[in-house]
């Protein structure tokens, strides 16, 4: 019987492997047709994300924004300097890379800041940078010189609220001599944000907001053209004004300290008597 | 006249064991209840002592109850004005410490805990939190463990009693006490109603209780504050107050309250007394010496042909004034007057009364011996002519029952010893001599009277020691609902069960 059933059992074993072989070499056979067309596809990805992620500030052959002009770059600099860069900029300023610092001096020491993309994300960005096609230009939708610096001043105070619903700049950003308290000092301040970004970038910059604090805000709440131009206007005033040696935040945190510090005293005083009960008296002998 | 009929109880502090049996009964009854572990409705103190919760007739720190100031009544825990600056912060309000943190014992750790050299106790634990607790006072700390040196001494009743006498009723051959059950007073002039901002409290009309609408109540704890004899209290998790009710579910049965039925010594009284709503502002606002005499002179005759009429006019019920001339109340408070309300000098007019206890004669020291302070002959009569002699001094039940006024407590033991004398002499001697026929009618009592005092403290049955009409719900609900269909659905009705904030 054994002997009989032999052969039967190496038929029935072989079995598995020649249909793993058959869909495995079916498998490659459809890789490698569509192998054709991937970097292709990964350049179109690329540029879907330069267009979300990096349009305002950067151009491929538009001249430069806020940045430098990307047409070439893969060309001029080394492909891994250039990933490791765009995954995580501020390292590279940190550690005082030569070619960032001098990037840094070049453009207004506007820091690139950490878009936050993914390993695949900035492969598929260097490929079309690699590729011969060259991004539409995000033109900038706002004339220069039509804002209403007055109006501006009102969107930037919160007086006039954006159309959209997006929150008042001075809800984290100051410029001098603006309000009370100057505005919010969770954002920079924006006195003289024209001088480092230059008009085109900036309106490119507030017209797709892509700080990683503020994306979250404004992705569903973008400014109107009419707001921005208002707002650059308004900027464009303030950037005469001297920069803020030092803001009042300082003085009035100060303030508020010294009043909870003497409340905290007053407290101190009494909150012994108010504690004890009239039988916690009676027990410690003091009624 | 404005005739209005009121359930009164009635505590014979003479025949008070202080078993707390009556406080035990309410609390199974009522408080049983998270956020009501530390309330005890009915309780029972130690006197002298600080009572519950501490030091409660320190109305300087509680400010509780009315003052007189001029010619007006105002309340001492605020103006209006004064009452919406202090609506979200309170001092007067007593703490969890003045009553006491409620605890009971992890019993379970005696079955529990693992074999070792001692013995395994129960440890005590708070009711609240469940954790350990230190147990630093309690609703009765004097009864359950004594500390005399703490919490008698510095009884506020004790208040203008010479230093001296305070003193000598530290000493061990001197030492006193006595009990004072207490509940709610459901007083005529409550201050709990007069202070709440939110109108929930009300004293329902039929018989006098006052009561906390809960859908009404709003946590102001204005009330809790404003009772002299802090008996609102705060229930934390309902956020509502509550009180005493005097077991109105049970009186509308014919039933005498919990506390009533279950006394042990058979202390308490129920009775039906008929006031003159008209008389109270009046009543409530004459010098403190004459608070107790203001107070009887408001609760009326109900064997009066013109107090009848009026209380019919009023829509009082015939069995209810029946019940009012046989009420063991009327006949204590008014007929023979030797009943009087705690505390009268708050101005709340209380309506629950009570009997001063009578104490044992001071002893003296002679020849290193204790004695009697009395003189060899004729013992019975020493007390009756010399109350000073009494341990309990005349001024400190005066501070408790008369407002101050001592010659109310000299007139009230006197009646009481009086009908001690003369039982005595009837009973043990088989005759009474002139001397006690004397003092009787010193005291202002005829025999029959003293005989009528002797048989309803000493000897009453159930019907005479609660005398409880009729309530007629059936006619009270006619006003509102058809009595049949009502008589249908009792019973059926959606539970509401109280709602922070509702």
């Amino acid at each position: 019987m054994p002997f009989r059933s032999f052969p039967f059992r190496i038929f029935k074993r072989g079995r598995i492997p020649v249909l793993f072989v058959l869909v495995a070499t079916a498998l490659i056979f459809m890789t490698l047709s569509t192998g054709a067309s991937f970097d292709r596809q990964t350049a179109d990805q690329g540029q879907q994300i330069f267009q979300q992620k990096c349009a305002s500030c950067h151009t491929v052959g538009g001249g430069k924004l806020v940045g430098p002009d990307l047409q070439g770059v893969t060309a001029l600099r080394d492909r891994q300097w250039l990933k490791e860069f765009i995954l995580d900029p501020n390292s590279k300023f940190d550690s005082g890379d030569p070619l960032a610092t001098q990037l840094l001096a070049d453009y207004n020491s506007i820091r690139m800041p950490n878009m936050g993309l993914t390993s695949a994300d900035a492969d598929a960005i260097l490929v079309f940078l690699e590729s011969s096609i060259s991004a539409p230009e995000p033109t900038p939708t706002v004339p220069s010189g039509v804002g209403d610096a007055a109006a501006g001043q009102r969107y930037f105070m919160g007086q006039t609220p954006l159309a959209n619903g997006g929150t008042a700049c001075n809800a984290c950003h100051s410029i001098s001599g603006s309000g009370l308290l100057d505005g919010g000092t969770l954002g920079p301040d924006l006195t003289q944000v024209l001088a480092r970004y230059g008009e085109p970038g900036l309106i490119a910059a507030i017209s797709t907001i892509n700080f990683p604090t503020m994306i979250g805000i404004f992705a569903t709440k973008p400014l109107s053209p009419q707001e921005v131009a208002d707002l650059v206007a308004y900027f464009s005033e303030t950037n005469a004004q001297p920069a803020p040696v030092k803001t009042k935040t300082g003085l009035y945190l100060g303030i508020a300290g010294g009043i909870v510090v003497i409340l905290f005293a007053v407290l101190f005083l009494f909150w012994p008597r108010q504690r004890q009960s009239i039988s916690e008296k009676l027990r410690a002998g003091k009624l | 006249m404005n005739v209005r009929a009121h359930m009164s109880m009635l505590f014979h502090l003479d025949k008070c064991i202080g078993c707390h049996t009556c406080s035990i009964a309410c609390k199974n009854l009522w408080t049983d209840r998270k956020g009501a572990e530390y309330m005890w409705w009915n309780n029972v103190e130690t006197r002298p002592g600080t009572g519950y919760p501490t030091r409660w007739e320190d109305q300087r720190h509680y400010r509780g109850g009315w003052e007189l100031k001029g010619s007006k009544l105002r309340l001492r825990l605020h103006s209006r004005a004064g009452g919406l600056g202090k609506i979200f912060y309170n001092p007067a309000l007593p703490t969890l410490d003045d009553y006491y943190e409620p605890f009971t014992f992890r019993y379970q750790d005696l079955f529990n805990a693992p074999a070792g050299d001692d013995q395994p106790t129960a440890i005590p634990i708070s009711k609240i939190t469940g954790d350990p607790l230190d147990i630093q006072t309690g609703p009765n700390w004097d009864d359950d463990l004594g500390g005399s040196g703490i919490y008698a001494s510095n009884d506020p009743s004790l208040d203008g009693v010479p230093e001296e006498v305070r003193r000598q009723m530290n000493e061990l051959e001197r030492v006193v006490f006595n009990y004072l059950p207490r509940i709610c007073n459901h007083c005529l002039n409550p201050a709990c109603a007069a202070a709440c901002p939110s109108g929930a409290i009300y004293k329902r009309a039929e018989d006098g209780v006052v009561l906390v609408n809960e859908n009404k109540c709003r946590a102001w704890r204005m009330c809790v504050a404003a009772c002299p004899y802090k008996k609102v209290y705060y229930n934390w998790s309902t956020g509502k107050s509550e009180k005493c009710i005097l077991c109105f579910p049970r009186l509308e049965t014919g039933q005498a309250p919990a506390c009533a039925h279950s006394c042990v010594g058979r202390i308490r009284y129920m009775g039906v007394l008929l006031y003159d709503a008209d008389r109270i502002p009046d009543a409530a606002m004459v010098p403190d010496e004459q608070l107790v005499e203001a107070h009887r002179k408001v609760i009326l005759d109900p064997f009066d042909p013109e107090v009848i009429a009026g209380a019919r006019a009023n829509g009082i019920e015939d069995s209810w004034i029946e019940a009012a001339q046989n009420s063991p109340a009327y006949k204590f408070v008014k007929e023979w007057g030797i009943a009087l309300p705690l505390h009268a000098e708050y101005r709340t007019m209380a309506m629950m009364y009570y009997i001063p206890p009578l104490s044992p004669v001071v002893s003296v020291i002679e020849n290193e011996l204790f004695k009697l302070d009395l003189a060899d002959e004729r013992h019975d009569f020493e007390l009756f002519q010399r109350l000073d002699a009494a341990r309990l001094p005349v001024k400190y039940l005066a501070n408790l029952f008369s407002a101050g006024n001592e010659q109310i407590i000299r007139e009230v033991m006197h009646k009481l010893l009086a009908v001690r004398l003369y039982m005595r002499h009837k009973t043990v001697r088989g005759s009474v001599n002139g001397d006690t026929l004397g003092y009787l009618a010193e005291a202002g009592l005829t025999t029959e009277k003293a005989e009528a005092i002797y048989k309803l403290t000493t000897l009453p049955n159930q019907k005479e020691q609660f005398v409880i009409p009729q309530y007629h719900r059936e006619t009270a609900v006619e006003a509102w609902k058809d009595p049949l269909a009502h008589k249908g659905e009792v019973g059926f009705g959606f539970i509401q069960p109280p709602q922070r904030g509702e």
